[in-house]
């Protein structure tokens, strides 16, 4: 027990010096249909890091990360939680046990969480702000 | 005895101090050492929360009771935590109820936001544990202090007991079997030559010597004063004089053996008092008191000769020699002398017997008479002078010798004297002429006297060896002092014109035989 505390103690000093490299602004996204038009960061983070998975409003909320870690997914977790992806990863390793967390979907690529947010009114990802479609509402922008 | 008390003496008020200091030691170290394992205690409880504090937030993040748990155990298996306690929202893992004022009281942060409090963490110390080891060290630390403690009691005794202790019960036992004035001294310890042990056997030493050298004096002077007392007392108890020392309230104080022997020859018992100065011994006491404390009275002795009281025929005559003597503390003393000089006397009154006395007559003679007359007018006593020239006396002589002159002579004279009172003087003058000394003053008393000596001269003298009777017959002289004058050679001469007056009749009146001196023209 003291000494995996002690590693993630460790993990969390490194991860930290890995976490800022992001050029473009990065936007949190929901589909056109959906009710919410905006969401705090706090909200953000119960989604993501597997606390709740419902939308302020009660509605069931679906979210959707990376598969693969891309600048894009570095950066998206570097700004909500400030934490590396391999501290992401160890959080959601330490966590799953407990069957009370749920990890969000997965996407191969940007391109694949666009199209499955356009098609699923419940989603809500991540993505360049330049990769933005008509299709598609910013709920949350991170301001740098 | 001694040694044992001074030692263990110090011994106890080491120990006490040691033990005292070894306490207090101990006791401030327990202290100390017990808030050191709480500040330990608290610091390694504090490590332990920042350990298990990821833990904790993710477990208050998801308020998820599996997690707190294991966070909860965790810390509880540390032995410095007693109980632990955590709550975020709803979740409380523990026990709520525990009260203890030891708790540590941790935050416990949002696991993304660290500036979002979302539970706390309270450790309960084990208290009793960190005592216990507390109380472990401070035991170690106490016995150590109280070993050291005994250690360096019993160095400090060590080093007392050979450095002061046993020179000094040493030294204190010479000293008390050294008797001063003995030649024994102290001798230095070893190694306190220049100590105050060293200076103290060094003053005694020298205390001692100052005694030995006193005592030294002392006895030479007391051998002397021995020897002198010897002498005193030889001289003193051999003397032949008795000596008595008097108080001033005429007790004996001090008595030679001849003044008990005069006492056993006087048949006096020496018991008995003897009255102020001894006065009771003598004749004439109170002439002898008053005369001695008029001596006295003018110098510091009084001596006079004095004839001793006896029961008997005994003569003894005393010269007495009274000092008067102060001692060195004021007080009067007197010391009486006495000497004998009953043989002495005794001659010098047979001397003068012979030289006061007319052989022939045994009247007074004219020296003698002259002698009482000169006393007389030095003390003023009035008397009458007669001179009496004998008639008739040269023819006897020549008709029938000096012998029966002599005779004649003697008849006068025993006339004289049995007319003669008790202060009255008979005396011969020188051949036929006689001096009457009287007490008188008058006339009539005179002639009273005169004429019963006349009337006795009258009656016939038998010349026996001539069988014949012869008759002489007196012209007299009168002349008184201090009527007629005050000189002795007036006096005579002036009874003697007198008695030639009465010569002048001898032959025509023969009862106008007495003649007074006329005044002076």
């Amino acid at each position: 027990m003291l000494k995996r505390a002690l590693f993630l103690l460790i993990l969390a000093i490194f991860g930290q010096a890995h976490s800022q490299s992001n050029e473009e602004n990065i936007v949190v996204v929901v589909n056109q249909s959906n009710l919410i038009s905006t969401i705090s960061k706090e909200q953000l983070v119960d989604l993501f890091m597997g606390k709740y998975v419902a939308f302020p409003d009660g509605s069931f909320a679906v979210p959707v990360d990376l598969e693969e870690p891309t600048s894009l997914k570095e950066g998206f977790y570097g700004s909500l939680v400030g934490l590396s992806l391999a501290r992401v990863n160890a959080y959601w390793s330490r966590i799953r046990f407990t069957g009370r967390a749920r990890q969000p979907q997965t996407q191969n690529s940007e391109a694949g969480i666009i199209t499955f947010v356009e098609s699923e009114p419940q989603a809500i990802s991540y993505i360049y702000e330049s990769s933005l479609t008509p299709k598609l509402k910013v709920v949350y922008r991170f301001s740098e | 005895m001694n040694k044992l008390r001074l030692l263990s003496r110090l011994a106890l008020a080491i120990l006490i101090a040691g033990v005292f200091f070894g306490v207090v030691a101990a006791y401030s170290l327990y202290k100390v050492t017990l808030s050191n394992e709480f500040d330990d205690a608290n610091m390694s409880i504090e490590q332990l929360f920042n350990t298990v504090s990821p833990t904790a937030s993710i477990a208050a993040y998801f308020e998820d009771p599996e997690l707190a748990k294991e966070v909860v155990n965790g810390l509880e298996t540390n032995n410095t935590v007693d109980k632990a306690v955590f709550e975020a929202g709803k979740l409380i893992v523990g026990d709520i109820t525990l009260t203890s004022q030891a708790v540590l009281s941790f935050d416990v942060n949002h696991p993304f936001m660290d500036d979002s409090i979302i539970g706390k963490l309270r450790i309960y110390p084990d208290l009793d544990q960190i005592r216990r080891s507390a109380e472990v060290i401070a035991y170690a630390n106490a016995l150590t202090l109280v070993a050291m403690a005994l250690v360096m009691t019993f160095l400090a005794i060590t080093i007392c007991y050979l450095l002061i202790t046993r020179p000094m019960v040493a030294t204190g036992r010479a000293l008390h079997h050294i008797s001063p004035g003995t030649e024994s001294r102290l001798s230095t310890p070893n190694s306190h030559q220049h100590s105050e042990i060293g200076q103290l056997v060094d003053d005694v030493n020298h205390l001692l010597s100052k005694a030995e050298d006193q005592l030294i004096q002392e006895r030479e002077l007391r051998n002397q004063i021995e020897k002198l007392e010897q002498r005193f007392r030889l001289l003193f108890e051999n003397s032949i004089a008795p000596i008595i020392l008097l108080t001033n309230t005429s007790d004996i104080v001090l008595k030679n053996k001849a003044y008990d022997d005069l006492l056993k020859k006087l048949n006096i018992t020496s018991e008995s008092k003897h009255g102020p100065l001894l006065s009771g011994l003598f004749v004439e006491q109170s002439e002898f008191f008053r005369k001695v404390n008029k001596q006295l009275e003018l110098g510091e002795f009084a001596t006079g000769e004095y004839r001793l009281a006896t029961d008997g025929e005994l003569l003894v005559w005393m010269q007495v020699v009274v000092t008067k003597i102060y001692s060195d503390d004021k007080k009067t003393f007197y010391q009486l002398t006495m000497h004998d000089i009953t043989k002495r006397r005794e001659q010098l009154e047979a001397l003068s017997i012979e030289a006061h006395v007319d052989k022939l007559t045994g009247l007074y003679n004219r020296a003698a008479t002259e002698k009482e007359i000169i006393q007389k007018i030095r003390y003023s006593i009035p008397f009458a002078l007669v001179l009496i020239d004998l008639n008739g006396f040269k023819q006897v002589n020549d008709i029938y010798g000096h012998e029966a002159g002599d005779l004649v002579l003697k008849y006068v004279a025993r006339a004289m004297q049995e007319v003669t009172r008790k202060n009255d003087i008979a005396s011969r003058w020188g051949g036929d002429e006689f001096v009457y000394v009287l007490d008188d003053i008058n006339k009539n008393a005179v002639i009273r006297v005169l004429q019963t000596f006349r009337a006795k001269l009258s009656t016939p003298i038998k010349l026996e060896h001539r069988a014949v009777e012869v008759t002489v017959g007196a012209s007299m002289g009168v002349s008184f002092y201090p009527d007629t004058s005050t000189e002795i050679e007036t006096l005579i001469r002036r009874a003697d014109k007198a008695m030639y007056r009465a010569k002048a009749l001898k032959k025509i009146e023969p009862e106008n035989c007495i003649f007074f001196a006329e005044q002076e023209q």
